[in-house]
């Protein structure tokens, strides 16, 4: 069920409004039903995974604290990882580990066929993250399994984020009150990534439709789907995001943020502090950390940027490309870090920000590639690489329609618009903020009414 | 005010989403959307759906999407921003250029063609031997402002030359130049009868029948409105409807129409209609597709017996939907004008249902896109 469905929209979040009906006690309990109701709708048989790894992680962090300080938590610490790896392993990368071998070995061993189930990606990073940390004792271990579950399940961030950490939520876990204010803000936020999502990521979406089915490619064409795609993949995700974090707010919840503005960075490795943010910080603290971080020699420390973005390529997908768009940014990570971080900090701003956005714009060309080959065909295409005009006439024609929808788009990435936003309705900001929010739920409802192109592209990790 | 701020949000959304959501519940299911020309999924239809499969929460979504309280002005209101807003040169692939709804077309698939090509050249070689047979490409509305819309894709060069080379035992006859946009309707992707004299004496002129063909005088003028063509509904922009025009003359009043066997239509065809029908079934205006109004729409198999006629002549017309506009005027020049879809008609029942002559005149009259659909005919 995506959250900009009819059915999200104006039949589930009317049943989780029963939520405030609910006694206090039960409210986990509530909360933990909807999201197994939502999670079901979209894997009905897969739901058994999200059992496995809750009561696993449940089980395995009871035991870890019970034997605080003992060898044997340890072992408890390393078979909870193994188990999480273990299903992320085999329903994400079995294939691709098997398509690998066919093609290194030139085998024909055949494919499995595994459906990749939703949101694995991002619920065993989750529960991994609250076993390591009451391993760590940076939390207590969670003594109700109905409490634990409703941390695993719950809805607004099962199934593409951000990644909550039980540490962010543990004590709203136990006591969180849902105030008309947080209410209000929830909606507000729902509605503005709901916007984001249908009014702007899905008309992009289908001008990178119209660009992959087109006969009449050209470099110009190549160009206007790089940025389309870099604005499409940023609306879509912290839309996505916005919803997540709204519909916490609504039960009560502080999810983290998972972006702030990362297409005003000045340099990749501020890109990354600003993208993705719950993933960066879990790589950071869960693996570039434990490693040594940069308090290591220079050859440890190239060693942990390398296993870092090789990792943080592969969550993203099972397939080769992925992997190369994680040690691109790698690379430029290190270059950044080794030699031009002075020289950058001292350009312009402007000049920074366009390095950035060229670097990042093609790199998400190699992210929504057709595997290693497809990388190969669009930089081709971008750099006008063999028999390939420079502009043709569908690429106008795009250009032409969709340009209002980039320049908004391109715009909606500065903070300005939110600024301008807060001066224009300071006076009468008691009517236009709802009238606003009720307006883009509407419109968006018109968008996915009539529209058949509603995808989510992040449902794919 | 904060405080009225926070009341206002939580109250406006809420009863945004509730009043949807309540009428949702307990507004009955339609049937059939006529603006969308389509069957809406209806609620019993979940059932085929295990609800245990990733499947069953699609078909749900599929079906409160079609279901949807105010769906059509939700559906307008989706085009007006996409074209007055966001400023985009098309709503869901339709734009509007001087009133004309036109859709962007796709480009021409060779394997689609070359499928056509042999089916035509089956028929011609196992059926049309003695028979004086043409054949014709009707071109969409898209063609006419395809020198001011440079993006659009069909190349009509492409698909005569595919043809000529392709077809055998058969001649073209090229009728683009005898129409214009203005001849097509607003907001249909169909011609009007009234502007097809240019066309039918031409085809009739290559077809050595031009003699005969009822001349414009000799037709009385009707219009039916409003009409609501297929764009009108897909574009959901709101631009105007048009007046369906048909004509009639002594020879269509006089004629008979006649479809399949109903026994037989029942039991291969599985359709229920009647055996005879109208020249102009004006009781199918304002139905699922008003255009239905000619010879009652889409039939495998049509006949227009015109005991007045000039002429003993007969025509057989493989055809698509324009035909239906068309074959009309043919009828006093030709005792029989046959109606051949083979979208509904399978090749290999042909015999069953048509008799072949030597000396027919035999005519395949398709559009642009069908021809790049040619995998629907049977």
């Amino acid at each position: 069920m995506l959250f900009s469905s009819i059915t999200f929209i104006y039949f589930f979040l009317p049943l989780t409004a029963l939520y405030f009906l609910v006694p206090q006690k039960w409210k986990n309990a509530f909360l933990l039903l909807v999201s197994l109701i939502f999670y079901f709708s979209g894997e009905p048989v897969y739901i058994s995974l999200l059992f496995i790894s809750s009561v696993s992680d449940w089980l395995h962090g009871l035991y870890i604290e019970s034997h605080r300080g003992k060898k044997s938590a340890k072992v408890a610490l390393i078979s909870a990882i193994v188990i999480n790896v273990l299903l992320l392993g085999i329903f994400k990368y079995t294939d691709f580990i098997i398509a690998t071998i066919n093609t290194v070995f030139n085998l024909s061993i055949p494919l499995t066929g595994i459906v990749l189930p939703i949101g694995i990606s991002f619920f065993t990073f989750q529960t991994m993250s609250y076993t390591i940390d009451v391993y760590r004792g940076e939390a207590h271990a969670q003594k109700n399994l109905i409490s634990f579950a409703t941390f695993v399940c719950l809805f607004p961030q099962l199934i593409a984020g951000p990644i909550v950490r039980y540490t962010d939520v543990a004590k709203e876990l136990e006591e969180r009150s849902s105030t008309i204010e947080k209410v209000s803000d929830g909606i507000r936020r729902f509605c503005v990534g709901l916007g984001k999502k249908v009014l702007i990521a899905n008309l992009l979406g289908e001008l990178c439709a119209d660009f992959s089915q087109s006969q009449d490619k050209s470099v110009l064409f190549y160009w206007v789907y790089a940025i389309a795609f870099s604005l499409q993949i940023y609306f879509d995700f912290s839309g996505y995001s916005d919803m997540a974090i709204g519909l916490g707010k609504i039960f009560g919840f502080n999810f983290p943020e998972n972006f702030n503005y990362p297409y005003i960075s000045r340099s990749v490795t501020e890109f990354w502090r600003r993208w993705h943010m719950t993933l960066g910080g879990w790589f950071r603290d869960y693996v570039y950390i434990p490693l040594g971080g940069n308090r290591v020699s220079k050859l440890k420390w190239v060693r942990n940027i390398a296993v870092v973005w090789l990792l943080t390529g592969i969550w993203h997908g099972a397939q080769w490309n992925f992997v190369l768009w994680g040690a691109f940014f790698g690379v430029v990570l290190l270059i950044e870090k080794l030699c031009i971080s002075k020289w950058l900090s001292r350009l312009p701003s402007f000049v920074g920000v366009v390095y950035t956005s060229l670097l990042v714009v093609l790199n998400f060309v190699v992210f929504n590639a057709n595997g290693l080959a497809g990388v190969i065909k669009d930089f081709k295409g971008l750099f006008g690489v063999g028999d390939i005009p420079m502009v043709s006439y569908e690429a106008l024609y795009n250009l032409k329609s969709y340009a209002f929808v980039m320049i908004i788009a391109i715009i909606g990435c500065t903070p300005y618009p939110r600024m301008l936003w807060e001066k224009v309705t300071k006076k009468a900001a008691v009517v236009l903020e709802p009238l606003g929010a009720a307006a883009l739920l509407v419109i968006s409802t018109a968008f996915i009414v009539n529209g058949s192109f509603n995808p989510f592209l992040y449902f794919r990790f | 005010m904060k405080k009225i701020k926070n009341l206002l949000m939580i109250l406006i959304c809420s009863v945004v989403i509730l009043s949807m959501s309540i009428a949702s519940v307990l507004s009955a299911d339609k049937g059939i959307s006529y603006s969308e020309r389509r069957e809406l999924k209806q609620f019993s239809s979940l059932g085929e759906t295990s609800i245990l499969s990733s499947e069953f929460s699609k078909e749900v979504e599929k079906y409160l999407l079609d279901q949807m309280p105010l769906r059509e002005g939700l559906r307008m209101l989706d085009s007006r921003i996409r074209l007055n807003v966001l400023m985009q040169s098309d709503a869901n692939g339709l734009w509007a250029y001087k009133d004309q709804i036109l859709k962007n077309d796709q480009p021409l698939n060779e394997k689609q063609v070359a499928y056509g090509i042999n089916l035509m050249n089956r028929l011609i070689k196992t059926n049309l031997q003695n028979a004086n047979v043409f054949y014709s490409v009707i071109p969409e509305k898209t063609y006419y402002v395809r020198d001011k819309f440079k993006h659009l894709k069909f190349d009509y060069n492409k698909l005569e030359n595919l043809l000529k080379n392709g077809v055998e035992g058969a001649s073209y006859i090229d009728i683009k130049d005898t129409l214009e946009l203005s001849d097509y309707y607003l907001t249909d992707t169909h011609w009007s009868q009234d502007k097809l004299f240019e066309t039918v004496d031409k085809i009739a002129k290559s077809m050595g029948s031009d003699a005969f063909i009822i001349p414009e005088t000799e037709y009385e003028k009707h219009t039916l409105d409003p009409f609501y063509g297929v764009y009108w509904s897909q574009a959901a922009i709101g631009e105007k409807p048009d007046k369906l025009c048909y004509l009639t003359s002594d020879y269509t009043e006089n004629a008979k129409v006649y479809g399949i066997d109903p026994e037989v239509l029942k039991n291969q065809f599985g359709v229920n209609d009647t055996l005879e029908k109208k020249v102009y079934a004006t009781d199918r205006f304002g139905k699922m597709d008003s255009y239905d109004v000619f010879l009652s729409g889409a039939q495998p198999l049509v006949t227009i017996e015109c005991e007045n006629a000039k002429t003993d002549k007969e025509l057989i017309i493989f055809r698509d939907s324009f035909s239906s506009s068309i074959a009309p005027l043919f009828a006093g020049a030709y005792k029989k004008v046959t109606l051949i879809d083979l979208r509904y008609m399978p090749s290999m029942l042909l015999k069953q249902f048509v008799e072949f002559k030597a000396g027919q005149d035999v005519l395949f009259l398709y559009s642009a896109s069908l021809y790049n659909s040619s995998m629907l005919l049977k």
